[in-house]
């Protein structure tokens, strides 16, 4: 099959009217909660889970694959009108989005960010298209080895793009890595880490760790620390750009596009290093360099478009190897194997419908987001104004709900509780802990393809060096961690970070 | 010695116990060897590299030079107000159904952030219980109940 009847396989499921109402139905939902400040992306999905809970699983793919796209555009709606960041990918937006608010243009900014957004969707949607095939096919020939080192680099890219310190975040990603040992052992079918428990002999529930340690984490550290402070939100003031604006976002969307299409790729935190790429092309390429940080449309334009393209290749590892290359992407595959979908080389052809509907469903998300989504911008930021003490028993309530009816038992709201305590802790600890999800949902797979391989080299640890593949992934993962610990990358990447908070 | 980074001291000491602890018990599970590992080779190999991690944070954290932090502002109040009533959610779901669990959270909630007004428990109980039943119930069919379970009897 090419690439233009995939796609078409892809629009006759998505745009059945069935599929098209649940993904407006994400949509809308991420938005809504995704624009209020203190709850990220991961707390966003993990909160929303349970909406999709009774869809046949194309639709509750689509549903989420529409909340996730939600989330993120109504992050970087409040960012641009709190200069509160959301997530590490709309760190950069904040620094000349925050500024145009300041200018009254803050309509102009958020209207910016959808149609770049939306630019980069459909381009990263026919990368996407386009590429998964192929990478599917190569993955078929990988082994062991290579599988075991191609996660490596995912987690080491997670590590040094995390913005906290590296060996805290190592930490994490044990630890979810350790998480994810719990229940049955695959290949000798031992238990472990059950404590006698029979509810642990499947391992915990993704969901419950999420809601536990994002969702509940979060609340009680904004209520605990009063860090939702009553903020002043920035009028929108005209929402149209107008032609000069126009003529000037062009050349940096399809900058950004590019680089974030190309990170996207690379397993490992694609939109955070795409956006922080993009807006160091606009300050050595652009004709209006000297303008950004001060409010330039440019500044918005070219890392919102990167990070959507890198949202949208990121998903290319996702689907065609099973190897999530974010947090958020890993919550995504949980969220699929929640479904008895295996996202891998093999879903391509099993379930060709799934895969070719969710990613046609992605690019149908992103119009919905700019032709549903802008004209209500107005009563988005009215949800701004609602004080977050009224809020957050309704955010409190569904995740609840949302621990509870994953398995129905008691047993995970109570083990949700005390994940809701260690989520809390590392938040005072300073502790990133988003690593922890990938480790989590990367665990299982870490073991299994370590163990395939020792078996394949009869032992011999040196495997991972000799298989050329496996060794080229490794290499990578190296630069990646002695790019991180330089200090003058460090050191740059800390001013980025300081100039926008 | 002094611990000048607290922050880094307390997540370290976290990793280090955390990671001796798991690794004690794998190594109780049948190791293998690394031809055929048993179960507890691979979470072996982790929880000691996290207990690594850990003593290189703890190491790090008392040294003179290190960034002073302080680990403050527990909010003991706001932690067990809301875990509370998480717990009670989950005790009371499948006993008493969502006509108790919802109002028990929510005074829960409320209790979690000072000054408490009762009226707004009140208003927040009347919208969220109906709209959760609609939602989830009635719309979604997630098998939840509404009243406690003597009334399905």
């Amino acid at each position: 099959m090419d690439i233009f009847s995939n796609l078409a396989l892809g629009f006759s499921t998505a745009m059945s009217a069935q599929n098209l109402l649940y993904a407006l139905i994400g949509c809308t939902l991420g938005t809504l909660i995704g624009v209020l400040p203190g709850l990220g992306p991961l707390a966003t999905i993990s909160m929303l889970l349970p909406f999709t809970f009774a869809l046949d699983p194309t639709g509750a793919l689509i549903m989420l694959a529409a909340i996730y796209y939600g989330a993120q555009y109504g992050g970087s709606t409040t960012a641009i009108l709190v200069n509160l960041p959301g997530e590490t990918s709309s760190v950069i937006t904040v620094i000349d989005g925050y500024q145009m608010a300041r200018q009254g243009r803050a309509g102009v900014a958020i209207a910016t960010a959808a149609i770049g957004s939306f630019a980069a969707g459909c381009v990263g949607t026919i990368v996407l298209a386009a590429f998964a095939a192929p990478l599917a096919t190569v993955a078929f020939r990988f082994g062991g080895p290579e599988y075991f080192s191609l996660m490596v680099v995912g987690l080491v890219g997670a590590i040094s793009l995390s913005s906290g310190s590296v060996p805290k975040a190592v930490g994490m990603i044990f630890i979810g890595i350790l998480l994810g040992m719990v229940g049955t052992d695959i290949t000798s079918g031992a238990q472990r880490f059950n404590f006698n428990y029979p509810e642990l002999q499947e391992g915990i529930e993704f969901i419950v760790i999420a809601v536990g340690v994002f969702a509940f984490g979060e609340v009680i550290a904004s209520l605990g620390d009063n860090t939702v402070r009553e903020t002043s939100v920035k009028k929108i003031g005209q929402l149209m750009p107008n032609r000069e604006d126009f003529r000037r976002m062009v050349p940096p969307i399809i900058r950004g596009t590019a680089i974030g299409s190309l990170l996207g790729i690379l397993p490992g935190a694609g939109p955070v290093l795409g956006s922080f790429f993009a807006y160091g092309l606009e300050k050595k390429v652009s004709k209006y360099r000297h303008m950004l940080g001060k409010g330039a449309i440019e500044g918005v334009a070219g890392p919102e478009s990167a990070n959507n393209a890198a949202a949208q290749t990121a998903f290319i590892p996702t689907l065609a190897l099973g190897i999530p290359g974010s947090p958020t992407m890993a919550l995504m595959l949980a969220a699929m194997i929640m479904y008895n979908i295996q996202p891998g080389p093999q879903v391509m052809t099993k379930n060709p419908e799934i895969f070719w509907g969710m990613v046609v469903s992605m690019w149908i998300g992103n119009l919905m987001l700019l032709v549903l989504n802008l004209p209500l911008v107005g009563l988005w930021v009215k949800l701004l104004s609602i004080p977050y003490r009224a809020l957050f028993p309704a955010i409190l309530l569904f995740c609840c709900i949302g621990a509870y009816s994953a398995r129905f038992t008691s047993f995970d709201v109570f083990l949700a509780a005390g994940f809701g305590f260690v989520g809390y802790m590392f938040r005072k600890l300073e502790c990133e802990p988003a690593p922890l999800i990938l480790g989590f949902v990367l665990g299982p797979l870490l073991e299994e393809n370590f163990r395939r391989a020792l078996i394949f080299s009869q032992g011999d640890y040196s495997v991972f060096l000799t298989q050329p593949i496996s060794a080229g992934f490794l290499t990578l993962a190296a630069i990646l961690l002695i790019a991180a610990s330089l200090p003058k990358i460090r050191k740059s990447r800390d001013e980025v970070f300081a100039e926008a908070g | 010695m002094k611990i000048v980074d607290q922050k880094n001291f307390f997540t370290g000491l976290f990793y280090l116990l955390f990671g001796i602890g798991v690794a004690y018990v794998a190594s109780t599970y049948r190791l293998g060897t690394s031809t055929r590992m048993g179960p507890g080779f691979f979470p072996l190999v982790v929880a000691i590299g996290l207990a690594i991690t850990g003593l290189v944070l703890l190491v790090a954290s008392v040294r003179g030079h290190a960034e002073s932090t302080k680990f403050e502002g527990f909010s003991f109040r706001t932690v067990f107000a809301v875990l509370a009533a998480v717990v009670l959610f989950g005790l009371l779901i499948e006993p008493t159904g969502l006509v108790v669990t919802v109002p028990v959270l929510l005074v829960g909630a409320a209790l979690a952030h000072p000054p408490i007004s009762w009226r707004n428990v009140a208003i927040s109980i009347a919208v969220l219980l109906p709209m959760t039943w609609v939602i989830f119930v009635a719309l979604l069919g997630l098998q939840l109940r509404l009243l406690p379970a003597f009334f399905y009897q």
